[in-house]
């Protein structure tokens, strides 16, 4: 696990607002290491990760690195920060021990609470598999 | 002789010597954690400390020259003691904060260099799944 990772793919749910004003901001800032956007659950997707669930790509924030890594909710939210240029800092104040279960409380509060959040389902760009 | 005289001699005797002392010990350490922020680079960790160590002092002896003056009526050798101990007080409050600042300042920059060589290739959080060649994009 010591190889750099060099991209990552970001399969985020493209039927919720929310997460698409995450996409449009993340892709907004300067990034390090260039990050893919993937609708979760689309053809595209399946086509490439046969091995992740739809399902579970539908439900968390899924990360894919170029060696096949996964990173899932909140960690997956530390690798995106920490491929944006200037946020490395706040990467790495997420990741630590006293900082991660608050981060993953708060990623899954707000995943589990996004289809009341905006609308939901409106303006997809995805074909669900 | 007015009494002010010898209190003032004996806050310069005390602040002075104090301000050289956390100087140097500024001076020691701070070599150290420059070292690591310039990842070894001696002769750029020397100038940086010297730099820091050159500010430290005129602001402090600044301020221990501008903060002589008593402005009570020193008659007695108990006010004169009173009015020494409150400005030596002053003056080595000043030093601590200078010189946690400049610890603040030293830590900065240590954190900042560590951040660059840490996750410089890797994310912080160790994946939660890994999925082997299969994982490549087609």
């Amino acid at each position: 696990m010591s190889a750099p990772l060099q991209r990552v793919a970001v399969l985020y749910d493209a039927r919720c607002n929310l997460c698409r004003t995450a996409r449009a901001w993340l892709e907004r800032q300067p990034q390090l290491v260039p990050l893919e956007f993937l609708a979760a659950g689309s053809a595209e997707a399946a086509r490439r990760y046969p091995y992740l669930d739809p399902a579970m790509t539908l439900e968390d924030l899924t990360v894919v690195g170029d060696a096949g890594e996964v990173w899932v909710g909140a960690k997956a939210w530390v690798v995106c920060l920490w491929a944006l240029e200037g946020k490395r800092g706040l990467a790495q104040r997420l990741s630590a021990p006293a900082l991660m279960p608050r981060a993953r409380a708060v990623v899954s509060f707000v995943s589990r609470h996004r289809r009341r959040l905006g609308t939901y389902g409106e303006g997809c760009d995805c074909t669900p598999a | 002789m007015d009494p002010l005289v010898p209190t003032y001699a004996a806050y310069l005797a005390l602040t002075v010597p104090i301000t050289l002392w956390v100087g140097s010990t500024l001076r020691r350490n701070g070599r150290v954690f420059l070292l690591d922020v310039f990842d070894g680079d001696e002769d750029l960790a020397a100038a940086v400390n010297h730099l820091l160590v050159v500010g430290f002092y005129l602001v402090n002896l600044g301020y221990v020259s501008i903060a002589l003056k008593v402005g009570a009526d020193v008659t007695s050798a108990r006010q004169a003691i009173e009015a020494l101990s409150l400005k030596v007080g002053a003056v080595v409050l000043v030093l601590g904060v200078l010189h946690l600042a400049n610890l603040y300042v030293l830590n900065k920059l240590r954190r900042r260099a560590q951040l660059a060589s840490w996750s410089a290739t890797r994310p912080p959080v160790a994946p939660d799944a890994v999925w082997g060649g299969s994982a490549r994009p087609a």
